[in-house]
Formats: structure tokens, C-alpha cells, sequence
């Protein structure tokens, strides 16, 4: 059986696809690349973040054979994928630890579950203006800048209705 | 003719377990998969694509979605980001190849200013949404 995981690091994109409508002769409206920008855009980092995290809560997700309790099961008889996710009602903190509050983020992804268009979620990085919205089924990446951005500052809140998130909010 | 915007933002996390044969990675066992979404951006209007060298602030108006990327191929220069120039500063980073990408402003039809500043002289790219 191996040691505990000895480094951790995620791998991150973009991509973005400018797109303009065109109307067909017969009045259907099909989507092209934009011509002013001519193609599509992206890019890809690798972010090296803590091995040993600041708590359980770093990420929303969980496996079926997390909890001991489960584990009268046999893992090839399990049908459960893996998932986790927080509903947003109110201003909600991602980190739920006081000990890293003031806690550098290394990395934070964020994906709103919602799937109608009044289930956006915004996105705050000082702990009060929410300047970053994600549409329904939208997520979001960054790479924090290892200072400033701290694990209190990352806050999320409905923009509507109530929607769900999965996340990772790492060191 | 209208514009649209499709974005995805995209992550893989993993970690290293060390074997006595060698070490790899895999995928992190505390996340168990990779997670990836796949959107419209509210932008309904894309701006001209630019590109450059980092010599001075940027500073973009009325932004509603945004992307910018590092297009340095090796280095250590870095781009910061200050999404809606609120007083705590820039607090995303872009290392060399990096990018980011996302809808910005409050709502689902709000704008903000975004700042762009760098360590360094790198390369960027950005396309600005309104």
C-alpha cells in the first residue's frame, strides 16, 4: 500500500469559443466563428498546491467509502460515483476553517450545478464585492496570487434562485 | 447578427503517491474525478482580440466576460488580474501559458473594470465581452 499522497497539483484550462450568428436563406439561424476574432481561445497551467490540506472541506466532492460506516460494503458492489455539493441560499465561505482563515489560495475552481438562467452564482474575492458571476452549468478557475487572496475572501452567493456548487478550494 | 461567447473552464487535480519503484501521479482521491463546466457567456458583444507586450496598467470598462492569457512559452513574469478594481487589488495570477477566463460584473447583466498588471514584461492576449 503506498504512503499518503507526498505533492498534490492541479491542472487547469480555458477554453473560449467567440461565436456570430448567420441566417440561412431559409431563416435558420446557425453560429460560426467570430470573424473579428477568427478562432478560438485557451490556455493551461499546472498549479502545485499542499499535499496535506487545511481540512475535509477543501473540496466539495466525496466518494461512497469516505465514511467507515460504509465500508461494510464491498467497493466493486458500489454504483455510486463520486460528488458532493453545497447548495447556495445565502452568502456562503468556502473555507470552514478559522485556523486558515488567512490562508494564501493557491487554486480555486468552482462549478454552479444550476441549470436554468435564473440559477447564476456570483463570486466575491474580497469577502464583500462580487465581482465574477457564473452562469448555470458555468464554472470558474484561477490561480490565486499566493499573498493576497486568502481562503476568508473567497465568498459565493446566489444570484436569484438558490443553485448548488461543486468546488475545490486549495493551498 | 448577434455574438455569443462559449466558455469552459476545465481541471484535472491530482496527487503523487510514492511507491518504492517510483512515484506518479494520479487523479486526487480526495476529489475522485476531474470537473469541468461548459457555458454561454452574457456577453452579447465580443470585442477585437488583443495582443502585446505588458508595459503598462490596463485598465478595460464595462467588461461583462473576459479573456486573458499569459502567452509566454517559458519564465517567470506573471500577469495579475483586479476584477472590479475593488481595494483588495489583483489577486489572480497567470503564470506563462496560463489563462482566464469568466463572466464578470455582480449579475447576469452587470459590467465591471478589470485591471491588468504584471511581474515582469510578458506577453498577454486578451478578448473583452460587453
Amino acid at each position: 500500500m503506498p504512503d499518503p499522497a507526498t505533492a498534490r497539483r492541479v491542472i487547469f484550462s480555458t477554453y473560449v469559443v467567440p461565436q456570430e450568428s448567420l441566417v440561412t436563406e431559409e431563416g435558420v439561424t446557425k453560429y460560426a466563428m467570430e470573424s473579428g476574432a477568427g478562432r478560438a481561445y485557451g490556455g493551461k497551467g499546472i498549479v502545485t498546491t499542499t499535499p496535506a490540506q487545511w481540512g475535509e472541506a477543501w473540496t466539495s466532492m466525496n466518494g461512497p467509502q469516505q465514511y467507515w460506516e460504509n465500508m461494510g460494503s464491498h467497493w466493486e458492489d458500489e454504483g455510486v460515483g463520486w460528488s458532493g455539493t453545497q447548495t447556495i441560499s445565502a452568502a456562503t465561505s468556502l473555507n470552514v476553517d478559522s485556523a486558515s482563515a488567512s490562508t494564501p489560495v493557491l487554486f480555486l475552481y468552482i462549478r454552479n450545478l444550476g441549470t436554468e438562467s435564473d440559477e447564476g452564482l456570483k463570486v466575491s474575492l474580497d469577502g464583500s464585492n462580487y465581482m465574477i458571476h457564473i452562469p448555470a452549468q458555468g464554472s470558474l478557475s484561477l490561480r490565486g496570487d499566493g499573498t493576497t487572496l486568502q481562503m476568508e475572501d473567497v465568498k459565493v452567493n446566489k444570484s436569484d434562485q438558490n443553485t448548488t456548487i461543486e468546488f475545490i478550494i486549495a493551498k | 447578427m448577434a455574438d455569443r461567447i462559449i466558455y469552459k473552464n476545465h481541471c484535472t487535480p491530482q496527487e503523487q503517491l510514492a511507491f518504492a519503484g517510483g512515484s506518479r501521479y494520479y487523479l486526487d482521491s480526495d476529489c475522485g474525478r476531474k470537473l469541468t463546466g461548459n457555458c454561454e457567456s452574457k456577453s452579447t458583444s465580443i470585442g477585437t482580440p488583443v495582443t502585446g507586450t505588458f508595459s503598462s496598467t490596463i485598465t478595460l470598462t464595462s467588461v461583462r466576460f473576459i479573456h486573458v492569457r499569459n502567452t509566454d512559452t517559458s519564465g517567470s513574469d506573471y500577469l495579475l488580474l483586479n476584477i472590479g478594481a475593488a481595494a483588495m487589488g489583483a489577486v489572480i495570477r497567470l503564470n506563462y501559458g496560463e489563462s482566464f477566463s469568466s463572466d464578470v460584473g455582480s449579475t447576469a447583466s452587470d459590467t465591471t473594470t478589470v485591471v491588468i498588471t504584471a511581474s515582469g514584461t510578458p506577453d498577454f492576449e486578451y478578448i473583452k465581452g460587453a
